[in-house]
């Protein structure tokens, strides 16, 4: 059954299945069956990267670990684009509806559900600007906590409620209440006692505070206003260590 | 063609990927999905209407496999590709079973519009030859049907369709001559008779 083999002959069989697979035009030449394996080769790859002229050899030529600005570039969008494709008809694309940052998933989320990243990276950038308005507050820096405050305020109605508004509004409310108790703010009646005051914010939007957020607003029982700012408290929520939230 | 898509960066990938690098994870899916498309293609073929519905269906299931198998993925030494092809072998497999079993699939939905597409007979004509590939794909056992289809199809080269079949790269090149005397002896065999 196995008759002997010339090498020459499989050299050549390589070479050609080599050319078939780069398209090689001359390869089809060789042999009926070769121009039909290009035939196949060419009726498979139709579609395939219709726009891009840099040839198929370019666009697998992508480094193994791609710099940022290539990543940022074209093969990044394709891929998520080939993830949106791939998830949009299935339940998958539920999941990541759901996704968070540094979870599979989120690179498929920015695509197949934009809004919710929108939203959850809105969280981030609020989350982050009040712990800096916390650790500037712990050190006397008023008018760069306001600024932080102000910041986060500005984010906050980008927030879904399902990604926790009404958490961040209560902390929100906490931290300005904390900031401005001092002042004199007119009109805000809990201008005596700033601390205590943070907590009944809480019924605002929601009504039933999350979890996360109790403890949060809650640096209130020590009487000393300076002491509020804890840094431990407020940095990354969970498993975020999402650095896109970059100040910009 | 660039042979630097090797296995080990494919498994290097998936290795951070699972770690939960989405960077690498999306980064994965973008070069796996293309091998994947081409695979089903070739092997599934064109389906009712003419199109790569039912093969892109069946890419898009891999892939989604792929991604929900992630997770889990661990590289003990088995290469990425062989885990990837795996999959996608054992779908194709499933989609000619599923499509054996319901004679009713011919179309998803009526179509509403003019097709402005060519034509039944150009579009017969430009893809006679990949239907003529496929029907002598077939007549090869499934080991040398799957290092051409690896070879032509995906574009991998002896040592990538070796990783991803278990095999040497030279007991690939040994395949591959043999399916490719098949088939010529096929075709000329049918060249006589006709």
């Amino acid at each position: 059954m196995s008759e002997p083999l010339e090498l020459a002959a499989v050299q050549r069989d390589d070479v050609l299945l080599d050319r078939l697979a780069r398209r090689d035009a001359c390869a089809a030449d060789a042999h009926v069956v070769a121009a039909l394996l290009a035939g196949l080769r060419a009726d498979i790859c139709a579609d395939e990267d219709p726009p891009s002229a840099e040839g198929e050899g370019e666009a697998r030529r992508r480094p193994v670990v791609p710099s940022a600005r290539r990543r940022a570039a074209r093969p990044a969008v394709a891929g998520l684009v080939a993830a949106a494709f791939l998830l949009s008809a299935t339940g998958v694309a539920a999941a990541a509806s759901r996704a968070t940052p540094g979870s599979v998933l989120w690179p498929v989320a920015q695509v197949v559900a934009p809004a919710h990243v929108h939203s959850v990276m809105a969280r981030e950038r609020v989350l982050r600007s009040l712990a800096v308005a916390k650790t500037q507050a712990g050190r006397g820096d008023s008018v760069g906590a306001r600024a932080s405050l102000d910041d986060a305020i500005s984010r906050v109605d980008e927030v879904h409620d399902a990604d926790g508004r009404s958490t961040l509004e209560a902390k929100v409310t906490a931290l300005r209440i904390l900031l401005d108790g001092p002042a004199p703010a007119p009109g805000s009646p809990p201008a005596g006692g700033p601390l205590p005051s943070a907590s009944p914010v809480q019924p605002s939007p929601g009504g039933s505070p999350e979890p996360s957020a109790s403890p949060d607003p809650s640096p209130a029982p020590s009487p000393d206003p300076t002491s509020t700012p804890d840094p431990s408290v407020a940095p990354t929520p969970g498993t975020l260590s999402s650095p896109a939230a970059a100040p910009s | 063609m660039d042979r630097t898509q090797s296995e080990p960066d494919l498994s290097a990938l998936a290795a951070r990927a699972a770690a939960g690098d989405a960077a690498a994870a999306d980064a994965l899916l973008s070069r796996v999905r293309p091998l994947v498309l081409r695979y089903c293609r070739a092997r599934l073929g064109r389906g009712g209407g003419g199109s790569y519905g039912t093969a892109d269906d069946v890419a898009q299931e891999v892939c989604l496999a792929m991604l929900t198998a992630l997770p889990r993925y661990r590289d003990v030494g088995r290469p990425f590709a062989a885990f990837i092809f795996g999959i996608a072998a054992h779908k194709v497999s499933d989609a000619h079973r599923s499509v054996a079993r319901d004679p009713s699939l011919l179309a998803e939905d009526l179509p509403d519009r003019p097709d402005q597409a060519a034509g039944p007979e150009a579009a017969a004509i430009a893809t006679a030859d990949a239907q003529a590939a496929r029907a002598l794909l077939a007549t090869l056992p499934p080991q040398q049907r799957e290092v051409l289809v690896l070879r032509v199809a995906v574009g991998f080269s002896a040592e990538e369709t070796g990783s991803a079949l278990g095999m040497s790269p030279g007991a690939v090149r040994v395949a591959q001559h043999r399916a490719l005397a098949k088939l010529r002896s096929h075709v000329k065999l049918r060249e006589m008779s006709a």
